[in-house]
């Protein structure tokens, strides 16, 4: 079943995050971000680690005088770890409206994805596959496509960051 | 008859008659069972005695070494409960001291750290402030007044000799001191403890370290200073003395350390920080007191411990210390007590001390506490060796200060032999010393004197009848003899008088045991038994010995009793022997005098018979023998008388053999004369045989000696013929010796050719040099061509380090391009125009990228070609060196050949010289073989000669055939005579026919 979404962008452009992971059936894997998301996209930052954090969190950094934690992305999603290498970038990304609620502490996370980061037209077709095809958990994407042999992962923003800086991050 | 008689005489005289034989057998008889006896019973009782004191003598040799080990274990076990005793000594004192110097170093501390914090407060006071400030303006009113005479009592309650006041240019505004006055300017001298206590106090609290001040008298002072501020201006410092006596009082508590203890300050300058309680004058910081010791040097390292040590007085001491480090301060603190004192503990009420009860129980003539540099710092006698050094010291050459060195070598018990010891009065000494090793180090000695009489009662406790004594190495006594009077002396301990040199004492000290008879030191014949003793470094020999005299005085009594009882014997059974062979031999004396008259010739004697036994009928039977010997003598003397005429006969007829007439022959009777006229017959039948071959041969030889004349003759031809080839051969070697000559001139020519070989040679050298030299040009060359391209590898590599940097360059202007985009379009409409610049130069960035990428591959395969180029330079490089070395290997064979050529050239001129000396040599063999031919012609001349000589033969053996013709023979009869005149004749003829 072939759909055009564009409910997930508010703009006609959006930002891809290439990742060096593959799906169950070896296929690329593509993080899709909105262009109001993305706040700033780094080569490098420097971290500091948290004790008794957990595995996908790399620690703490400042930016622009705020402490935002630092997520690897795909071992958030279940892909297996990898080493840190030149080629990685750092996504800073908003949590989500400027409505949030009052438990909202969190404005700001930074992503780390491992592949080239893209601006790119937002209007190619794509169909809906379940999360379970591409194998990670269901709650942390707003959508999961297939486009050209390769996944595209929606990451719920605002989930991933709000979730770890109430429970687990802090 | 006179013979006769003789003889008889002769007879009675020599030898023993019957009787006295009977009589001697008889004492043999009865002396033979009496001397087996005596013998026996002297050998076996001699034995038993010799075995029993063997067994005695072994068995307390056995005991007294066993009491001798006993002795020295139990020494040992002593000494080492000894050493035991002492290590607990030490250890405790250094618990007892470790504690007190804990103890005076929290009082230091805390009395430093509340001067500090008095100094602090002070100057932080709100109140002090103000008045400061009225003090320095002059208007300090009557409160600060008050305030300000306060303070004398204020410095008093808190240990402060005095107070200072400065004001921040230095000048002194108040002053509790009586000698540094109000008003004075501290920049005035410097190198004070006050200007130094200023400028420090200026910035912060800071203690100032005692020193000697030049505006006090140059007197030791040390002083707290702290600034007294308002908001960040300094109002001024003040300066408070440190009572030095608190101190004092503090280190003189004597607490735990008794009289020779003492406690005290030291400054990392070497100098006290307190007053020794051994001076009366002041040490506090005075030069004239450097202390400068192991424990001053641990402490100042920042280290606490304990050790012995000598200390700032030259004393050893053991030594407690710890540094003392707060509120600036930094000093060593000291706690110390002499080291005799520190182990050697007196209970109240005693005289001696513990040690000195110890060698006194125990019957040690002295007992030694030793540091392990030699020092003696206990004795307890206190002899002339009490402190001092052992191994240094007046007594470094003694047998005493041999074992502390062993002891310290070997870090083990020693146990030294006995020798004189002048600290000891001279007297024999030996001593046993056992280290105290802690950490593999020796801490101390403890050492006791062996008394020597406690060995000499153990030797002579067991010495029953014999003589019990020890030997050392040097064969001199290690124990005193039991009767030293019997070797003229007065004691026998290492007396060089009664040093012996005796088997036992070799054997036992070459470590072997045994029992013998043999002679000891005195020349006397005794039973010694001896053993080798052993402990530890003592290697003596222990000898028991009983004088042989004494074990034999039992044997030599019985052995007089047992001749006694002989002689009585021999009597008895001379007397009853006399007796009866007088009986016997009374018949045998009739015979014998008639024997005798029948010798001189009287047969009519006859023999009496007196006894009816065997030798009554032996005189009866010699009575007939006499009768029939009268017989025989005339029928005798008629057999003669006829022997006698036939004789006469056979005389008469032999008379003509005298005159060579071989044809008589004798007349064979039938009597005893009749044989010899037969043999005499035979033999003349013989003669004549005899008689006529000699004449034969002599025909033969003169016919011989005719026949080797003439052969001898022909041999002087051949000598001739010989002679001449010999002539011949002379010639022929002539002709050899031009040959030689001319070979002689080849060889010459030779030497010319090898000549210019060697030239040859030595211009190939020099071509090969040449080449050498243009080799090592060409490996300059190469070597600069490959550090050219070196250069150009480190430029490409710079190269490269510039294309990761456009790299970086790139990628941050693309991340740079992507946020701008993001923004962009984040602006929406607004920013479309932006988003196509920022686009613009993402695309900038990436073809920026793609370039960097192909130059830092071009870059990558230029390195690969440099890194190709350097190896094959270093190929080319080793190539032309391998070809330098093969040139030079060139040059070294050519040289080589050249040398070889001077040797072929040096071979060849020799060959030359032989040569010529063989065409002298032939020249010289001519010669002989000429003289060999004059030999050859005397030769022949000779052999004539020995022809003529042959021919006189002949004529001799002429001669002899006339001799022989006297001789009259049978055959002669027969032929004729005129046979031999012929033979004679011929002989004759043949040899004018020779001379001929």
């Amino acid at each position: 079943m072939k759909t055009e979404h564009r409910d997930w962008t508010r703009s006609d452009k959006a930002v891809v995050a290439m990742s060096q992971a593959k799906g169950n059936g070896g296929q690329d894997i593509f993080f899709l971000f909105t262009v109001s998301q993305v706040e700033e996209v780094l080569s490098e930052i420097p971290v500091r680690g948290i004790p008794f954090a957990p595995d996908f969190v790399e620690g703490m950094c400042c930016w622009r005088g705020q402490i935002v934690p630092v997520v690897d992305i795909e071992k958030r999603f279940g892909f297996s770890g990898r080493e840190h290498s030149s080629s990685d970038r750092y996504l800073v990304v908003r949590t989500g409206a400027a409505d949030a609620n009052a438990d909202a502490l969190l404005l700001h996370g930074v992503f780390r994805v491992s592949g080239e980061v893209k601006v790119i037209d937002a209007g190619a077709e794509s169909d809906i596959v379940f999360p379970r095809e591409i194998g990670i958990e269901p709650s942390l994407a707003r959508g999961t496509y297939q486009q050209r042999g390769y996944f595209l992962i929606v990451p719920d923003v605002a989930l991933i960051l709000q979730n770890e800086q109430k429970t687990d991050i802090l | 008859m006179t013979e006769n008689k003789g003889n008889i005489l002769q007879n009675k005289s020599s030898g023993l008659g019957i009787r006295n034989k009977l009589l001697l057998w008889f004492l043999i008889i009865a002396l033979i069972p009496l001397v087996v006896i005596g013998f026996a019973s002297y050998k076996l009782s001699s034995q038993a005695l010799e075995k029993q004191s063997f067994d005695s003598l072994e068995s307390t040799l056995v005991l007294q070494k066993k009491s001798l080990e006993d002795y020295f274990s139990e020494r040992t076990r002593n000494l080492e409960n000894l050493a035991g005793d002492v290590l607990m000594l030490q250890q405790r004192t250094f618990a007892t001291m470790a504690a007190v110097r804990d103890l005076k170093k929290e009082q230091v501390e805390i009395f430093l750290r509340d001067r500090l914090r008095d100094v602090l407060e002070f100057a932080g006071s709100p109140l002090q402030r103000d008045v400061l400030t009225g003090l320095l303006s002059g208007t300090s009113g009557a409160a600060g007044k008050k305030y300000v005479s306060s303070l004398k009592a204020w410095a008093v309650q808190r240990s402060f000799s005095s107070v200072l006041v400065v004001s921040p240019e230095g000048r002194v505004i108040y002053s509790s001191d009586p000698v540094i006055k109000k008003g004075i300017s501290l920049r005035k001298i410097k190198g004070t403890p006050e200007l130094t206590a200023f400028q420090s106090g200026k910035k912060t609290a800071t203690f100032t370290d005692f020193s000697l001040s030049a505006l006090r008298n140059s007197e030791p002072a040390a002083y707290f200073s702290a600034p007294v501020m308002r908001g960040s201006t300094v109002l001024g410092v003040v300066l408070c003395r440190l009572d030095a006596a608190s101190l004092d009082r503090i280190m003189n508590e004597q607490i735990g350390l008794g009289k020779s203890g003492e406690s005290y300050l030291v400054g990392r300058d070497r100098l006290f920080r307190s007053n020794s309680s051994f001076y009366d004058e002041t040490t506090l910081a005075s030069p004239a007191y450097l202390v400068d010791t192991e424990s001053v040097e641990a402490a100042v390292g920042g280290q606490s411990g304990e050790g012995v040590i000598i200390n700032y007085r030259g004393e050893y001491v053991l030594s407690s210390y710890a540094p003392v480090k707060v509120a600036g301060v930094d000093w060593a603190l000291l706690v110390e007590l002499d080291l005799s004192v520190a182990m050697t503990p007196k209970s109240k009420g005693t005289e001696r001390d513990y040690l000195a009860e110890y060698a006194y129980n125990y019957g040690y003539p002295d007992l030694y506490l030793l540091n392990p540099d030699g020092y003696i710092y206990y004795s307890a006698k206190q002899r002339a060796d009490y402190q001092t050094n052992i191994l240094s010291g007046p007594f470094s050459k003694s047998g005493f200060a041999d074992t502390v060195r062993t002891v310290l070598e070997t870090k083990k018990m020693v146990v030294s032999d006995y020798s004189r010891y002048q600290a000891a009065g001279n007297k024999p000494s030996a001593f046993l010393a056992m280290p105290l090793v802690q950490n593999d180090a020796v801490v101390m000695i403890v050492a006791l004197q062996v008394p020597i009489e406690q060995i000499s009662a153990i030797m002579q406790e067991h010495g029953g009848k014999g003589d019990t004594y020890l030997v050392g190495s040097d064969g001199l006594w290690r124990s005193e003899s039991l009767q030293p009077g019997r070797y003229n002396v007065k004691s026998t301990l290492l007396n060089e008088k009664t040093k012996l040199d005796t088997e036992p004492v070799r054997q036992a000290l070459a470590g072997h045991a045994g029992t013998k008879i043999t002679v000891n030191g005195l020349g006397e014949k005794v039973l010694s038994s001896w053993k080798p003793f052993n402990y530890a470094n003592l290697h003596w020999a222990v000898i028991s010995e009983i004088s042989k005299q004494k074990i034999d005085q039992p044997v030599n009594r019985l052995t007089r009793i047992m001749s006694m009882l002989t002689v009585g014997v021999l009597l008895a059974a001379f007397v009853i022997s006399f007796l009866a062979s007088g009986g016997i031999t009374r018949q045998i004396r009739a015979i014998m005098d008639v024997i005798t008259r029948v010798e001189e010739g009287d047969y009519s004697a006859r023999a009496k018979v007196i006894s009816s036994d065997e030798l009554g009928r032996m005189a009866s039977s010699f009575n007939g023998m006499i009768e029939t010997t009268q017989g025989l003598i005339a029928t005798r003397q008629e057999e003669n008388d006829q022997l006698q005429e036939s004789i006469m006969g056979l005389l008469m007829e032999i008379s003509d053999l005298a005159e060579g007439d071989l044809t008589v022959r004798a007349t064979v009777r039938e009597d005893a004369t009749g044989t010899v006229a037969d043999s005499l017959n035979m033999m003349l039948e013989e003669l004549s045989d005899t008689i006529g071959n000699i004449k034969k041969s002599s025909e033969q030889v003169g016919t011989t000696a005719n026949q080797l004349s003439s052969s001898t003759d022909k041999l002087a031809a051949r000598s001739d013929q010989q002679a001449d080839l010999i002539t011949h051969s002379v010639e022929e070697i002539k002709q050899m010796t031009e040959a030689i000559e001319q070979a002689a001139e080849k060889a010459n020519t030779s030497a010319v050719s090898s000549e210019q070989s060697r030239n040859a040679a030595l211009e190939g050298t020099r071509v090969v040099e040449e080449t050498s030299r243009a080799m090592e040009a060409i490996r300059g060359n190469v070597q600069d061509t490959a550090r050219a391209i070196k250069r150009l590898g480190e430029s490409s590599q710079e190269i490269s380090d510039f294309a990761k940097t456009i790299n970086e360059i790139s990628d941050r202007t693309s991340i740079l391009a992507l946020n701008a985009s993001i923004q962009a379009s984040a602006a929406g409409e607004e920013g479309r125009g932006f988003a196509v610049v920022a686009e613009e130069i993402q695309r900038l960035a990436e073809r920026a990228a793609g370039s960097t990428r192909q130059i830092e591959t071009l870059i990558k395969n230029i390195l690969g070609d440099i890194t190709e180029a350097g190896s094959s330079m270093d190929a080319s490089i080793q190539e032309v060196i391998q070809g330098t070395a093969l040139s030079e290997d060139a040059l070294i064979k050519l040289q080589d050949i050249s040398n070889r050529s001077n040797e072929v050239a040096v071979l060849i001129d020799e060959v030359s010289k032989a040569t010529s000396e063989q065409a002298e040599a032939a020249v010289k063999v001519a010669k002989a073989m000429g003289a060999v031919g004059v030999i050859s012609t005397d030769t022949a001349d000779e052999t004539r000669a020995t022809s003529s000589q042959m021919k006189g033969m002949a004529s001799v053996t002429a001669r002899m055939l006339e001799s022989v013709a006297a001789f009259k023979l049978p055959q002669d009869e027969n032929e004729g005579v005129v046979a031999d005149n012929d033979e004679l004749e011929s002989l004759v003829v043949s040899d004018e026919g020779i001379e001929g």
